[in-house]
């Protein structure tokens, strides 16, 4: 081919224009494929954001509508006056507009359960969740941990127990619902502290001199405890792995210095190893959060009810230990359940709408927030990172 | 000497202080460790009591009877089929040829119940007149009468009384019916005559298909009769038997509740005591002879519907106008071989039936992992099979990752490989963002928003027929949310994958004057392909283990996939096995047979994802070596 | 077509008569980090086709710097940057505008201080550089393999087992293995970081001996902190200090006769 034997004076130009098409259409693939994932988000967010935001704000100070926050979930009312027009309202507004006006025309009265109202119980029954499980997740998490990476000799059966561990991370949220409802729910094996033991479920129940209550081992329902360390379980493998991370990020130097110092291994562990870990485990613990303040399943079946009148600590009977046993008894209402009862289990009506979009975005807002600073908390870790 | 190298501090309990930190620590690895092995107790305790309890209640199943009555009610059910299939052929027929007629028939009647609702006064008043024969009352009567039903039928809304249309267009027809209406008399009431023709005329015309249908209709009833009959004599026995089992400790009860009553009631509960009879063994022998009676008349009523069927799919007439009636037809006539066969060899399990065969343990293992069907809270019996539920999640899943592993690989390449930083700092987080996104809310999108958007795209002209979305909430909606569910986890793990791969291996591709790309597809990805192998297995993990997505979108229907449909089954409602377990654990009692079945799908998922977790880590370690 | 497609791009370029500079650099400083601190300041020098030229000078002087300017691999850090200067190859500034890179590098090979073969076969290893310019042809890869194999010297050991892992090789092996790599896609210059710096004294002996047959075909860069090594393979040797070219010279001159105080230092082992 003699035309492509012309000597020209750059041997470098760009020779092959297949190839550079062929480039820039292969990139520019990975990068559609790459936009498409942030679109859907975008839309999903932005859907959600979009009509979520004006269940939550108001026209007027203080601009937030704090009611939605601040009510309980209720009964919707939904009625057409004389006039034609369309009014609804929450169940004690609906009733004390009654009771003022008796002869009020109402047509086309309709009620959707859990509609109405706000969502206090639902926000306080996830918080308490999710309290639960991070007192007793990172209690028992970080010590696993600290057990783990420091005092354990390595071998096979440590390589066991961490691979052991790794799998659970893997196992659907599901099971744990399971689990925890054959566990903590159903088996007797938990005490509660009350006067009025269930005889038919009680192992046996201990009277406690000189109340007239017991220590009656019968379990604990469906019930904040059941719920919170169902979370809990599900948790610990995310922070014991990442919590052993850390430590393992702490170079073995530091410690060898403070042990040829003299140091106890525990004075070790404190001084040399901790502080410097330290960030690494805060990060484990709020990404441990992100992992279980987002899932439904766990606490389908162990701590969540659809509708609920009052807050925990408003229906906890007895004094002392008997109210705390009482009230981490009692089921809850919690964010992620309360949007599954209103989105999944009622007939669709526009009439849900608001309380569905505004459940769901303060949801959002909220979990993704907890994302945030975990993915805050890491990135500033990892840039400190450097001994 | 050696004392000042000896341990100092206080002893507890003969232990020192460090051995007691250490025993903290112990004791709470300890716990996680114990709760781990508690999970994997837990879900077998209750998941293993199936089989024995699974098998037990299939032992009632066949000693009452229900085993037999069951082959009878497929029988009677597969029958009823093709009962429905003549009737949509025949009115689709119908409708193909006599439209009009039909069309005159139904409107006509409907015409006059208008008249005869609103005319009621009126008409008696004619009546009335009529038969005091008061000539001027009949004049003034008939008047008002006309005058009333001008005012009707120019009033008269034609898309009601012609509700399906059938006139809409043969407006001459129509015009007729209201001429006539005009004139009708309401105390001759006589039919005018080109209803009547009309009447006629699809009578005869239909006459061959009719008889056809009835034939089909009749030789079935038999066995419908026979079926509700047995179907009560087994539930019965199958009631008493559950009612025997308890009968000793009701009994007890019941004294032991006399001893505090006194008088009269103290002698109804010890009578009602004494009723209750205790025997070792509930008499299945005795209580199933009815049923081994029927068997003769069962074969007979079977014998009778094969030929009903046969003769009845022969007579119905070979020539169709309609379209659908020829597809129906078709349908039926290839239905009509495989029935039969069915039936024959239905009717052999069932004559072989003894109550008192044995049933193999293996029964209650195979019935579940290969039972075709899940049926809970039914009138007749509970039936755990777990395909339907697995191939839902399958297919589920196969949706997902295929839409997800193109793009999460794709989009790891890139952020990885091609992306400029401040790309990388954009599109690292909001990948992230995506992974906390709860799963519940993408539920919830699924159901309000993108059920609606893609049935309203499917509907579009360039969409094949099967892809066409019938409901909002099916396999594929959930599909494509779980897909976005897996994106984070398999990008993430991907780009772990690619940025373990050797910078020198990216430098010497590219001093070799390979571009950016070819170094990618060459050199990068081949190398890493074992940790994105493993990295789209764990995603697989994730979809398949994924519960509100699926409970909330996937339409859970529970029914094997008509495979005839090809690809379109994507399209259908299904069920999964997270779905089933989130939906009915709620509603079941402790320790109930229905209760272990749920513990034992979700020891499947467990096994399923465990299988997957540890073939994840094998391929990185496998390949990760080579 | 199925000559073009035999076609080498590097075929097209000029020819530079032996002893004539193919590789002229003038006045080049280069920067890290967007011209704020200059890694080389200042450096000319001519390098001569068809010569053994070695970069020698302490660690951090800049020369492994200066090796990968010569065929843009410093493209790879984005904050690089060249302040002023120019390189000419073969005649042309290999930092303007219409230069692509991955042109430059087909003229261009490079030799990694650490083997790094990919964890292909031996066979694919060489013959990756041609596939990537669209040479696919059985015949012409195979020919191409053995051709390369045989000049570094490295066939008769593996050409029973041309489809195993690469990464069974050898230390040596697998660096020789490197080196057909690069001269399969017949470049006009060979750029070698350290070549020997990972492997032990037998291996290295067998790269130097590979090094002066190559010569024959091939302009030879080499970047070595080892001064007996340069002494032995080299025609050429440019000392570098700080960033900056001390001194240039036939080597010989360098280590005999050198006319500046520091290469002398330096080349007696008094620092470094």
């Amino acid at each position: 081919m003699p035309e492509s034997k012309t000597v020209s004076k750059n041997p470098f130009r760009a020779s092959s224009r297949k190839q550079k098409v062929k480039d820039g259409l292969g990139v520019g693939v990975f990068a559609i494929f790459t936009y498409i994932i942030m679109a859907c988000a975008v839309v999903i967010i932005g859907k959600i954001t979009l009509d979520g935001l004006p269940v939550i704000l108001k026209s007027e100070a203080p601009f937030i509508n704090t009611e939605f926050f601040t009510k309980k979930t209720m009964t919707l009312n939904q009625f057409d006056t004389a006039e034609g027009e369309m009014v609804r309202m929450d169940n004690d507004d609906f009733y004390a507009f009654r009771e003022k006006n008796p002869d009020a025309v109402i047509n086309n009265h309709k009620t959707f359960s859990y509609a109405g109202g706000g969502i206090i119980g639902p926000i306080v029954g996830t918080f308490m969740l999710v309290i639960v499980c991070m007192i007793v997740s990172l209690f028992v998490g970080i010590s696993a941990a600290i057990y783990l990476n420091e005092y354990a000799r390595k071998g096979k059966t440590l390589n066991a127990i961490r691979l052991s561990i790794m799998n659970l991370a893997g196992v659907p949220s599901i099971v744990y619902g399971l689990f925890g409802a054959a566990f903590f729910v159903h088996s007797p094996f938990f005490p509660v502290f009350t006067n009025t033991p269930d005889w038919e479920k009680a192992l046996f129940a201990m009277p406690l001199w000189p109340t007239d209550g017991y220590l009656s081992f019968q379990g604990w329902g469906e019930s904040l405890l059941a719920g919170g360390l169902t979370l809990a379980v599900m948790a610990l493998p995310v922070i014991i792995a990442a919590c052993e991370e850390s430590l393992k990020a702490v170079p073995k130097g530091f410690r060898e210095a403070s042990l040829a110092l003299g140091a106890t291994k525990w004075q070790c562990i404190r001084t040399a190893v901790l502080p410097y870990a330290a960030p690494g485990i805060l990060t484990a613990s709020v990404l441990g959060i992100t992992r279980v303040a987002g899932e439904t399943a766990p606490i389908m079946f162990t701590a969540a009810v659809a509708g609920k009148d009052k807050l925990p600590w408003e229906d906890a009977q007895g004094t002392g230990l008997y109210w705390i046993s009482d009230m981490m008894t009692q089921s809850v209402q919690a964010l992620p359940y309360h949007i599954y009862v209103v989105t999944g289990k009622l007939p669709d009506d526009p009439a849900l709408k608001n309380m569905q979009y505004g459940s769901v975005f303060v949801f959002l807002l909220l979990v993704i927030s907890i994302a945030m600073v975990s993915v805050f908390l890491r990135a500033r870790f990892r840039k400190k990172l450097k001994w | 000497m050696a004392k000042h190298f000896q341990k100092r501090g206080k002893r507890i309990l003969g232990l020192d202080k460090q051995s007691w930190i250490k025993g903290f620590f112990v004791g709470n690895a300890g716990i996680s460790i114990v709760v781990l092995f508690l999970i994997c107790f837990f879900l077998m305790l209750e998941a293993l009591r199936f089989f024995p309890s699974h098998h037990e209640s299939l032992k009632v199943y066949r000693q009452s009877g229900q085993e037999y009555v069951g082959h009878l009610i497929n029988q009677a059910e597969g029958y009823q089929e093709f009962v429905s299939f003549t009737n949509q052929a025949y009115f689709a027929e119908y409708d193909a040829l006599f439209s009009k007629e039909r069309g005159i028939k139904d409107s006509w009647g409907a015409l006059l119940g208008e008249i005869e609702d609103e005319g009621e006064d009126l008409a008696e008043a004619l009546e009335d007149a009529r038969d005091e024969e008061d000539e001027a009352a009949i004049a003034k009567a008939e008047a008002d009468y006309s005058a009333f039903l001008l005012e009707l039928t120019s009033e008269v809304d034609r898309a009601s009384i012609d509700s399906f249309g059938r006139l809409a267009k043969h407006d001459d027809a129509w015009e007729s019916l209201l001429e006539a209406a005009r004139t009708y008399d309401p105390v001759e009431e006589d039919t005018p005559e080109f209803v009547a023709q009309a009447i006629k005329a699809q009578k005869e015309g239909m006459s061959d298909f009719t008889k056809a249908k009835n034939e089909i209709a009749s030789a079935g009833t038999t066995l419908k009769d026979l079926r509700s009959k047995l179907v009560g004599i087994t539930a019965k026995i199958a009631e008493d038997a559950e009612a025997d089992k308890s009968a000793v400790a009701r009994k007890e009860a019941i004294l032991e509740g006399a001893d505090q009553l006194e008088g009269e009631a103290r002698a109804a509960a010890l009578e009602e005591a004494e009723k209750i009879v205790i025997r070792d063994e509930f008499p299945y022998g005795e209580r199933v002879k009815p049923l081994e009676e029927a068997k003769q008349a069962h074969k007979d009523a079977v014998v009778k519907m094969s030929a009903g069927l046969v003769a009845g799919i022969e007579n119905i007439p070979a020539q169709l106008s309609s379209e659908k009636a020829v597809e129906l037809v078709a349908k039926i006539k290839k239905g009509e071989e495989r029935f039969l066969e069915n039936v024959d060899r239905s009717l052999e399990q069932a004559t072989e039936w003894k109550y008192d065969e044995e049933l193999g343990f293996w029964n209650s293992v195979a019935k579940f992992f290969f039972g075709r069907d899940w049926i809970t809270n039914s009138s007749w019996t509970d039936v755990y099979g777990l395909l339907p539920l697995l191939q839902g999640s399958v297919m589920i899943s196969c949706i997902a990752l295929f839409f997800a592993v193109p793009l999460s690989i794709g989009a790891a390449i890139y952020v990885n490989r091609l992306a400029t930083l401040k790309e990388q700092n954009l599109i690292k987080p909001s990948i992230e963002m995506i992974q906390a996104i709860p799963s519940i809310v993408l539920g919830f999108f699924g159901i309000m928003v993108l059920g609606q958007q893609l049935q309203d795209w499917s509907q579009a002209a360039w969409v094949p027929e099967m892809f066409r979305i019938q409901d909002r909430l099916n396999a594929f909606n959930a599909g494509l949310l779980l897909a976005l569910m897996a994106v984070p986890t398999i990008f993430t793990l991907c780009e772990d994958a690619l940025n373990n791969v050797p910078r020198a291996y990216t430098e010497a591709s590219l001093a070799l004057g390979a571009s950016k790309l070819q170094t990618v597809t060459r050199v990068i990805v081949p190398t890493a392909i074992s940790g994105i192998l493993a990295a789209v297995l764990l995603g697989l993990g994730r979809v398949i283990g994924e519960t509100m997505v699926v409970l909330l979108v996937a339409g859970n229907r529970i029914s094997m996939p008509d495979w005839g449909q090809g690809l379109g089954i994507m399209m259908q409602p299904t069920h999964t096995m997270t779905g089933i377990i989130a939906q009915e654990m709620p509603e079941v009692g402790e320790g109930t047979l229905h209760y272990r079945a749920l513990f034992l799908v979700g020891l499947v998922l467990f096994t399923i994802s465990l299988a997957i977790n540890i073939s994840a880590q094998k391929i990185i370690k496998r390949l990760g070596n080579a | 077509m199925n000559d073009s497609s035999v076609t080498l791009d590097s075929a097209d370029a000029p020819v530079v008569a032996a002893n004539e500079p193919i590789i002229s650099i003038d006045d080049l400083s280069f920067s890290y980090d967007l011209g704020k601190t200059n890694t080389l300041r200042n450096i000319s020098l001519d390098i001569p086709a068809g010569k053994v030229t070695a970069f020698i000078g302490p660690s951090g002087c800049g020369k492994s710097t200066l090796l990968r300017c010569l065929n843009r691999m410093n493209d790879l850090v984005d904050t690089a940057k060249v302040t002023t200067g120019k390189i000419n190859i073969l005649g042309q500034d290999i930092n303007a505008p219409d230069v692509e890179a991955i042109e430059l590098r087909k003229h261009i090979g490079m030799v990694f201080q650490k083997y790094n073969p990919f964890p292909k076969s031996i066979y694919e290893n060489v013959a990756y550089g041609l596939r990537v310019q669209g040479i696919n042809n059985k015949s012409v890869l195979d020919q191409a393999v053995e051709e390369s194999l045989q000049k570094s010297a490295l066939w008769s050991e593996v050409k029973d087992r041309l489809n195993t892992s690469a990464l069974g090789l050898s230390g040596g092996q697998q660096q020789r293995l490197c080196i057909a790599r690069t001269i399969a896609v017949k470049p006009q210059i060979v750029l070698m970081d350290e070549p020997c710096s990972a492997l032990d004294p037998i291996a290295t002996a067998r790269i130097e001996e590979l090094i002066a047959e190559l010569q024959q075909d091939f302009t030879i860069v080499i970047v070595t902190h080892n001064m007996q090594q340069a002494t032995r393979v080299s025609d050429r040797t440019a000392f570098f200090y700080l960033g900056e070219l001390i001194e240039y010279d036939e080597t010989t001159n360098i280590f005999g006769n050198p006319k500046i105080k520091q290469t002398e230092d330096y080349v007696s082992g008094r620092f470094g």
